[in-house]
């Protein structure tokens, strides 16, 4: 990471796990962009905020996130998915998107985000 | 953290929670001690069964008190299949010379018979069920954090616990998207019988709301019962007496009244924090409380389709 630290968009309607994963990536230097526990606001954030990657719950509040990935996809910023089910449950046109299966390690998380920065620099 | 084993065998026996400490063999593992023997070391036992090695490499790791866990279908060392699941959340154990010579740590571990008829279809099941595990382990490292000593860490994640089964609990079990109001609050309310003592009025039309809302709004409650009942001045006297929920727009507006037996300043701390702060945000939603004339009065704004109520009141 150069100076200003990178930003990452963070959507998850599982209130614990989304203040965890806050915390866990201030605590590695990110800034974080939400979280964001519902599709409206995430996908407002995803199309107007400034962010290097985005961590996105599969599911928010029942609506399904990938209107977010398509915006994210547009803009050319890498996805990470985060779920509770298996990728047998994702869409085949978003089966390339790296995914983190719940529960998940915070060296888990990191590590996809740094992949994820790493990628799209290259 | 690292903690002493002379630390450590004088804490065991104070600790209402299965903590097993074990020590590094030269080709195995032993159990050092354990509290809640019975509870303890059984579960210990059928927690090694499903285990392979690199699980113990990980927990002998000095600087790893990172929660661990392990969901998995394995069979049981009685024999039987289940679903099982484990977690932990390990601290290195020293001699007295710092020397890291095992590990010490709480265990919580959920056994399914495979036969077992479930509610829920089987891949919602697994859902919830990885969600559960997502928030405990994310429970976990939160407490971690928060806590200075391992007597500290079990006292605090093990009430953070009892909150967020009872509140899973609370939340029928069901494939569909929505889930009644009513039946959250009926649900809630029944666990602590002794805090209404059947006397409330439960009102309001239908209102549904989606599971994962469901589940922050079941916690919250228990969070907010935990609060009113369990003060030092709390369940003695006081009763909740009202608990209704109305549409305003695009808003569900739940209200409570309590009667008496209301510890302000236990609210001011522990409801402005944690738990209970963590659901409401999540829920994008807001509150306020007020104390008038010994009756305490709540008001829950929670949004839907994004609406925002940014911060809490106190009127």
């Amino acid at each position: 990471m150069g100076d200003t630290p990178a930003r990452v968009l963070v959507a998850e309607d599982v209130a614990a796990l989304a203040f965890e994963i806050e915390a866990q990536l201030i605590d590695h230097g990110y800034e974080v962009v939400g979280p964001f526990p519902s599709l409206p606001k995430a996908r407002v954030a995803a199309e107007s905020e400034h962010f290097s990657v985005a961590l996105l719950d599969v599911h928010l509040r029942g609506d399904s996130v990938f209107p977010v990935v398509d915006i994210c996809r547009a803009r050319r910023i890498p996805v990470i998915l985060l779920t509770a089910y298996d990728r047998s449950h994702l869409p085949s046109n978003y089966e390339d998107v790296p995914l983190l299966q719940k529960p998940v390690g915070e060296d888990d998380v990191m590590r996809e985000i740094e992949n994820a920065l790493r990628s799209a620099a290259d | 953290m690292l903690l002493k084993q002379n630390d450590l065998m004088e804490l065991l026996p104070l600790i209402p929670a299965p903590v097993v400490a074990i020590v590094r063999g030269d080709e195995d593992t032993d159990i050092l001690a354990s509290s809640e023997p019975d509870r303890a070391t059984s579960r210990f036992q059928e927690f090694c069964h499903a285990q392979d090695s690199d699980f113990f490499r990980r927990i002998f790791a000095a600087d790893r008190t990172a929660p661990l866990h392990c969901v998995d279908m394995c069979d049981k060392v009685n024999g039987s299949g289940g679903f099982f699941y484990s977690f932990s959340v390990p601290f290195s154990l020293a001699d007295a010379r710092d020397a890291v010579i095992g590990a010490a740590f709480n265990f919580s571990a959920i056994s399914q018979d495979l036969n077992a008829e479930l509610p829920l279809s089987g891949s919602e099941y697994g859902h919830r069920l990885n969600n559960l595990l997502a928030v405990i382990a994310a429970t976990a490292a939160r407490t971690t954090r928060d806590t200075g000593s391992f007597g500290d860490f079990l006292q605090v994640f093990r009430e953070r616990l009892r909150v967020i089964g009872a509140a899973h609990q609370c939340v029928p079990d069901t494939d569909e998207a929505q889930v009644e109001v009513r039946e959250i609050f009926e649900r809630n309310l029944r666990r602590s019988a002794d805090l209404t003592r059947g006397t409330h009025v439960l009102s309001g039309h239908s209102e549904t709301v989606d599971v994962q809302a469901a589940i922050s709004l079941s916690t919250m409650i228990q969070e907010l019962l935990r609060c009113l009942g369990d003060g030092p001045s709390g369940s003695d006297t006081g009763v909740i007496s009202h608990f209704s929920w109305s549409r305003r727009a695009e808003t569900l507006v739940i209200h409570i009244r309590q009667r008496g037996g209301v510890d302000e300043r236990r609210l001011n701390n522990e409801l402005d924090a944690g738990l209970f702060q963590n659901e409401l945000r999540s829920l994008e939603g807001g509150w306020r409380w007020s104390v008038q004339a010994g009756t305490f009065v709540a008001d829950i704004m929670i949004a839907k389709n994004g609406d925002h109520h940014d911060g809490n009141e106190r009127s």
